[in-house]
């Protein structure tokens, strides 16, 4: 009897001992979910999908990192472009972009709220690479579109970080602890070949298009759009060129391509061409049978409508007074918004409408302002409210004349009323944004811009469509005259393209990176110097007078072609800071 | 699945075995309780071999004063203790505990708690009372706490309960009444004063005055205290004494057979809320008790086996007037309100109040109640076996522990009706009404459970050959520990063994170690092998210092270990690479929600506890026959504590980091206690005892992110240490501001706190901030303790004391009327043009002043104080008085606990607890009787 109790006793001090080979101090099952939970099932898997296009998926609309928004993510630096160059001013002080417009963007003083969104974005997808293929219940089918899906994001992400620094790290796995974390940055060319081996690996496994549930996830024409969009910027002259805007001496590689070839613009034709094909095949098209006065509108008014090819969805119903809409809406208009802002376009910007007759228009002040409004090209109407323009069902007469009841912070003399949709009002106070990544016309314009740059304006390749046709294509559906050899207000056929890009893709997050990538943001007017308004008189009788004047000079430094690196990054010494920062 | 049930498999055979040794041990005769047994299953050797620092102090010492909170009775008792005073709230009044003050910024710088053998936490701790207590011991370096491994490197409180002796039955009932009160409540100024003052800080920002004399003549005079108030919040609210009681019952005794120890102990405490139930039905009376039971038996079952067992009980019950589970919403209300805000009654029945403000006495009132039911139980059983049949002085000895505590929470609440009253223009009053009168609508289902399961066995072996002296132990441990609602059991397992040796009573060499693994680390990286080395020389017993009249006794210790700290914060198993979910994100035509899982931090596989690396020197000496002096002086390294490498890991890595086990600290310190104890032939016997500890940490590295100036780094500094703003005096005027560099937080005027240029950039901003004062953790602390008894008169006094100690004054009670709040005495010495020469306090402004409360070092005060804790005053009346009715002794006494403080608070505020519910002192009388 006595043994037994020595022999338990000592197998009770053995027992323990040995507990590290035994189960004693393994964790108990619990609720939390680790990645092998996440991995372990297609629905489980799905979940984690949602947080990648979550990170993944930036908007054009000034969403605002703010606790209301469940989307922090898309935009959180509260603003659209086109107040940081010549499309417009955001009315409120606070707003970022007045740091674009006094030159003081530093290292120290960035404007890219996404930097730490993209690189967790791009981790995720390489988790989602190296993993999903272990998911159990998942088609072999279904794992490759998720893949396709991932690298498209992959490639966007890579896209907007090479339109902003050039040259990033290329970061293509999980970066575990142990390994060297002193990743340089890649050269301009391995950015761009980076993004171009995931679209091309994505392009054939990705839907043709995404329906139903699944609206707002990848598809093909996403992808080709994307393309496009990338080769376009990578044939332009801020990287298509031997020697960069501002020397980063033997370095110069990071942030151009080292030399200039045409093939570049001829890639980027015949990917314009391809996402036009595409878009016939899957059913989309540009807007045409709203008529002239309206087609327009309806592409950016009208919710996912057949022109849009890829939006981002992650935010569902805005509610009036808050992001995107506070930043857009007048405050005289709607008051109480969160942003109080208001975005006034310039004369700068309105200036560059022809009339209906596709003439050039006299800005230069006077009476007959409304008659002078009302004969713009008609997508005028369509963008921007001017003096007595109607802005919703609440609001059906903006007054923007001296003493006017919408004057207040109206530098500009107009209102930007594009991106808002006419249907917001006090009624209907909850909507859902278009926040439009890729649009047709976007491409038609691209086609024309790579097509002029490889082979002029009237030569059709093999496409059966010159650089002519394209951009009368985009004019004739908002009823301007088409322009044919000779016509038009420029005598540039370059100019022409440009002119007509800045209309047609106002505010849709286009010139505040086009007039960079053509090296053309430093001319007086542009991002430096002046920029103008008109101020509006009531005359006697329902007449108008205004006189142009100067609301703000704009100081652009040359550095500014590119975003700096957080300061805190370059700290930690495996960046290359970008000329002049 | 499988390792689940092996898992149970193993902790059922370990529970078996236990039941079945019990039920098949023989019944032998046996002579003596071992208790040494228990003095091992501590890590304590026995007394003349022990080579580590240990300081004890006795339950008996710990039972001077009224003290709801054990751990409140500890204040400069143990040399090496720190002992931070907490809230004055019975039932919220723990204090925070630290050994050889702190060796870690992690969040684990805790004690570990070992009651009774068997590692256990503060919880149960804080749940005795000084009645059933030993004694209570700090194990300080790494040769006393080796045993505990991965766990000891913070200091290990080891708790002895009483227990029962070979005796007749002894019996003590002791019942002891007082009444406690607050101390040193704020001074806010009357309404008179805060109008006053209030028109000055328009004033001062350009704007007109608020009130007019007219009111000013009315807060004067207080002849319209209904739109002219002047309220004291605390004199509404408070009573000024607030009656507390304890009773205690105990019985001990037994045989050569059991040993018993058994006690009763009940404490109400009333709290310093008025008895609202006079005023509502709504509400309850603010109270407190907790009723202690304790049942220790010793049993010895044959000659060579003995059980002992261990149970002990707690009933809380803690109720809160109001709907808060405790006090410090009303008292920050309070600190809020100005005085002139509205009456307490705009009319008969008619609570004031504003859109803004609650009333104070609605909250207490009216609001409903909260009551929280704690109940605990801590049961052990041990049962040890002699093996002299194997080889003589070894042992075996087995034990089960359980721990629980389970409370339950009911709380009561409503909404009720207040008043702004306002004259309108014909000069009737108007009443505007907040809030409605509802019906109470109850919450019972709040509850925690804490639960916490020790099996322990170990093997002992205690030898003397001749000069040779030979002890050797070898134990194992399990523990969990497990809380609801909380994260997954936390669970330890390990083995511990020491072996010591004697020679001749004066050389001692000792080698020990803990082999100890916790769940919270990846499979092969959980166990850590912590051995400690250690000698130690009695050199009172060589020849030459035989027959010295000084000397009594004078041993010499020196000992070198490797400790863990396993409670290194951060999420619990980070070796897992967790996902976390998230809000929902949007997908497909009808826009419609989808959830999704985001990535948790990155998984750390490498994640391990803290370790220590302490050095100990130390001496234990008595001399000229009644002066014991002990002396440690020591060295600690503390390195692997977890931090966030911020500095160099690039962002591209797309992940939050994991807290990596990089940063180290260094703590240095020593700790003298000396006592002194004499009997005079006369009858006067007397003691005095001091103990003088100081310690000093440094960070010395915490992988910070790279700073602009070297005086930035918090590396080099104490842990904690505050950055403040150097404030050089008020702005004397416009001339002064403009050749000063500009600060940034704020338009300043003439009067305002002028900061020192550290950088001289000429821009006062946060690079300006530099390491000043201490932190609030003290880095001496001072015990000093006396008695004297004469004739049945005794006398017991103890101080504490600390010094290298800063606090900071702000929020309401300091900083003048911030966020719409109080003004307070301070503020009367305020600059203005007149008194700019001897102003101590920065120009009245009527919003949160961002340029003069920034953090600086205008609000540090010297947090140094000297506090008389305990005074217990007692007589005894003579055993021939007292033995002719039966009774062995009788004593009554009176006591006051934490009399007074000298300290640099200017009575403003006690220098320990400056916010929420008051510290407090207490009053009592007693009487004891022992038959």
């Amino acid at each position: 009897m006595k043994k037994i109790f020595y022999l338990m006793l000592l197998t009770l001090l053995i027992s323990i001992w040995s507990c590290e080979d035994s189960s004693f101090l393994e964790k108990a099952p619990g609720i939390d979910v680790t990645e092998d939970t996440i991995f372990s099932s297609a629905a489980q898997t799905e979940l984690f999908l949602n947080t990648i296009y979550q990170y993944g998926m930036h908007s054009n609309l000034p969403y605002y990192n703010d606790d209301g928004i469940p989307n922090i993510f898309v935009n959180p630096e509260g603003h659209i472009g086109g107040a940081c160059c010549d499309e417009a001013e955001q009315c409120a002080d606070w707003y970022p972009p007045q740091k674009w417009n006094t030159g003081s963007i530093t290292a120290d003083n960035t404007e890219d709220a996404r930097w730490v969104y993209r690189w967790k974005a791009i981790r995720y997808i390489a988790v989602m690479l190296e993993r999903v293929d272990e998911v159990p219940d998942m088609s072999p089918d279904y794992a490759k579109q998720i893949k396709a899906e991932v690298k498209f994001l992959r490639a966007l992400n890579y896209f907007e970080m090479m339109k902003r620094y050039g040259g990033v790290p290329v970061i293509d796995h999980s970066i575990k602890l142990d390994e060297d974390l002193k990743i340089p940055r890649s050269t301009l060319e391995e950015t761009y070949n980076f993004i171009m081996k995931d679209l091309k690996e994505a392009i054939p496994d990705l839907q043709s298009d995404q329906a139903g549930a699944l609206r707002g996830r990848a598809h093909k024409g996403a992808a080709l759009a994307l393309k496009s969009k990338t080769m376009l910027y990578a044939a332009s002259k801020m990287f298509n060129t031997s020697t960069p805007f501002m020397s980063l001496g033997a370095n110069n590689n990071l942030i151009c391509f080292g030399n200039y070839k045409i093939e570049r613009w001829q890639e980027a034709a015949q990917a314009a061409y391809d996402v036009l094909e595409w878009a016939k095949e899957a059913g989309y098209h540009l807007i045409t049978d709203q008529g002239v006065d309206e087609n327009y509108r309806y592409s950016w008014e009208h919710y996912d409508n057949a022109e849009i090819i890829f939006a981002e969805k992650s935010n569902g119903k805005r509610g009036r007074w808050t992001w995107p809409w506070s930043s857009i809406a007048p405050p005289t208009i709607a008051a109480g918004n969160s942003g109080y802002s208001g975005v006034t376009p310039t004369l700068n910007f309105v200036s560059k409408y022809e009339d209906r007759q596709g003439r050039k228009v006299d800005w230069s002040g006077g009476t007959g302002l409304q008659v002078k409004m009302a004969n713009l090209d008609r997508r005028f109407n369509q963008t921007v409210v001017g003096n007595l323009g109607y802005w919703n069902v609440d609001c059906q007469t903006v007054e923007l004349f001296e003493g006017g009841k919408h004057t207040t912070s109206c530098f500009g003399g107009f209102w930007l009323h594009k991106l808002y949709p006419r249907e917001i009002s006090q009624q209907v106070w909850s909507y859902q944004p278009n926040s439009t990544l890729f649009q047709l016309n976007e491409i038609y314009l691209n086609f024309a811009e790579a097509m002029t740059e490889a082979y002029g304006p009237d030569d059709p390749q093999s496409f059966g469509m010159t650089a002519r046709d394209a951009i009368n294509i985009i004019r004739d559906r908002s009823g301007q005259p088409k322009i044919t050899s000779g016509s038009g207000i420029y005598s540039d056929f370059m100019e022409l393209i440009r002119n007509e890009r800045a209309l047609e893709l106002a505010f849709d997050e286009h010139r505040f990176w086009d007039v960079r990538r053509w090296l053309i943001a430093d001319q007086e007017g542009i991002m430096q110097g002046a920029m103008k308004g008109i101020k509006i008189y009531k005359d006697t009788g329902n007449e108008y007078s205004y006189e142009p004047y100067v609301f703000e000079t704009r100081t652009f430094m040359k550095r500014m072609y590119l975003h700096p690196f957080p300061t805190g990054e370059i700290n930690k010494g495996y960046l290359i800071q970008n000329p002049g920062y | 699945m499988e390792k689940r049930i092996k898992y149970k498999s193993i902790g059922r055979s370990l529970l078996i075995t236990c039941a079945i040794s019990s039920i098949f041990g023989t019944i032998q005769a046996r002579t003596a309780i071992d208790a040494d047994s228990a003095k091992v299953a501590l890590g304590i050797e026995s007394a003349g071999l022990h080579t580590g620092a240990i300081s004890t102090v006795s339950g008996e010492e710990l039972r001077k004063g009224f003290v709801s909170n054990i751990a409140n009775t500890l204040y400069g008792k143990i040399s090496g203790l720190t002992v931070e005073q907490g809230s004055g709230e019975a039932g919220a009044n723990s204090p925070t505990l630290s050994g050889r003050g702190l060796a870690t910024y992690g969040s684990g710088y805790g004690l570990m708690y070992v009651i009774d053998g068997m590692p256990s936490t503060n919880l149960f701790f804080e749940q005795l009372v000084p009645e059933e207590i030993e004694s209570v011991s700090l194990l300080k370096d790494a040769a006393a706490t080796a045993l505990y491994g991965n766990r000891a490197a913070n200091g290990v409180l080891v708790v002895k309960t009483k227990r029962g002796f070979n005796s007749p039955l002894k019996v003590s009932v002791g019942a002891e009444y007082g009444f406690q009160q607050a101390v040193r409540l704020p001074n806010f100024l009357d309404s008179y004063d805060y109008a006053t003052l209030y028109n000055e800080a328009l004033a001062n920002e350009g704007k007109s005055p608020m009130y007019s004399a007219a009111d000013l003549e009315a807060y004067r005079n207080g002849s319209d205290p209904l739109l002219h108030p002047n309220v004291n919040w605390y004199d509404e609210l408070l009573r000024k004494a607030a009656p507390v009681a304890n009773y205690n019952f105990s019985a001990r005794g037994g045989n050569d057979r059991i040993a018993y120890y058994v006690m009763f102990n009940a404490v109400t405490q009333n709290g310093l809320y008025k008895r609202v139930e006079s005023l509502s039905d709504n509400s309850k009376n603010s109270t407190y008790s907790r009723f202690n039971f304790r049942t220790n038996i010793d049993l010895n079952i044959s000659k060579n086996l003995s059980a002992h067992v261990s149970m002990g009980a707690t009933v809380e019950d803690k109720t809160n007037s109001g709907v808060d589970a405790n006090t410090y919403n009303v008292f920050e209300l309070m600190n809020t309100i100005a005085p002139n805000a509205f009456p307490i009654y705009v009319s008969p029945g008619m609570l004031g109040g504003t859109s803004t403000f609650k009333s104070p006495l609605g909250e207490i009132a009216q609001a409903g109640s909260n009551t929280a039911n704690g109940r605990s139980a801590q049961a052990q059983a041990r049962l040890t076996e002699k093996l002299d049949w194997i080889t003589p002085g070894l042992s075996i000895s087995a034990g089960v522990g359980f721990n629980t505590y389970f409370v339950s929470n009911s709380i009561k609440s409503r909404d009720y009706e207040r008043f702004l009253i306002e004259r309108d223009n014909a000069g009737e009053f108007l009443y505007t009404k907040f809030g409605e009168n509802t019906s109470l609508t109850g919450n019972e289902s709040a509850f925690t459970l804490w639960r916490n399961l020790v099996v322990q066995a170990s093997l002992d072996y205690k030898r003397t050959f001749g000069r040779h002296s030979v002890e050797a132990m070898f134990m194992s441990n399990y523990d969990d520990y497990t809380i609801t609602s909380g994260s997954l059991p936390y669970r330890n397992a390990g083995i511990a063994g020491r072996a010591t040796y004697g020679y001749d009573k004066r050389y001692i060499a000792e080698f020990s170690f803990g082999y100890n693994g916790t769940e919270n680390y990846p499979r092969g990286h959980r166990f850590g092998f912590f051995p400690t080395g250690s000698v130690a020389w009695v050199i009172s017993n060589e020849k030459f210092l035989e027959n010295n009249d000084i000397i009594d006794y004078l041993k010499l210790r020196a000992s070198y270990g490797l400790t863990g700290n396993h409670s290194i914060g951060g999420q619990q198993f980070m070796f897992n690479q967790y996902y976390v979910w998230k809000g929902s994100y949007y997908l497909g035509s009808s826009n419609s929600s989808v959830d999704r899982y985001e990535m948790g931090s990155l998984a750390n596989p490498d994640v391990t506890w803290e370790k220590e690396k302490q050095t100990n020197i130390g001496l234990d000496a008595t001399l000229f026959k009644g002066l014991d002096i002990s002396v440690d002086y020591y060295i600690r390294n503390r390195y692997d504590i977890l931090s966030k490498p911020y500095s160099t890991v690039p962002d591209f890595l797309g992940i939050n980091l994991p807290d990596m086990n990089v940063g180290k600290v260094r703590n240095t310190g020593f700790e003298t206690a000396l006592r002194y104890n004499t009997t005079s032939k006369k009858g006067v016997n007397y003691f005095i005892g001091a103990n003088i500890s100081f310690t000093r940490n440094e960070v010395t590295y915490n992988a910070e992110a790279p700073q602009v100036y070297d005086y930035l780094y918090s590396t080099g500094h104490r842990i904690n240490q505050p950055f403040a703003f150097e404030a050089i005096g008020f702005f004397k005027d416009q001339a002064d501001i403009d050749r000063s560099p500009k600060q940034v937080f704020d338009e300043v005027v003439p009067g305002d706190i002028k900061y020192k240029d550290q950088n001289g950039d000429g821009i006062i901003d946060n690079n300006d901030k530099k390491a000043f004062g201490y932190t609030q953790s003290p880095e001496w602390s001072f015990g000093l303790h006396g008695g004297f008894n004469y004739k049945g008169f005794d006398l017991d006094i103890m101080f504490h004391g600390v010094a290298n100690r800063t606090v900071y004054w702000e929020g309401k009670r300091f900083q003048a009327f911030q966020n719409s709040g109080k003004i307070s005495e301070v503020a009367l010495k305020r600059w203005t043009p007149e008194t700019a020469e001897t102003a101590t306090y920065p120009r009245l402004s009527t919003d949160g002043n961002q340029n003069n409360y920034q953090y600086s070092t205008f609000w540090q005060k010297n947090g140094n104080f000297l506090k008389l804790r305990n005074l217990e005053f007692g007589y005894t009346l003579p055993e021939r008085l007292t033995n002719k009715i039966k009774l062995e002794k009788l004593r009554v006494f009176a006591n006051a606990t934490n009399l007074f403080s000298l300290d640099h608070m200017e009575g403003q505020v006690d220098p320990e607890t400056l916010y929420g519910h008051p510290a407090i002192r207490t009053f009592s009388l007693g009487l004891n009787l022992q038959f």
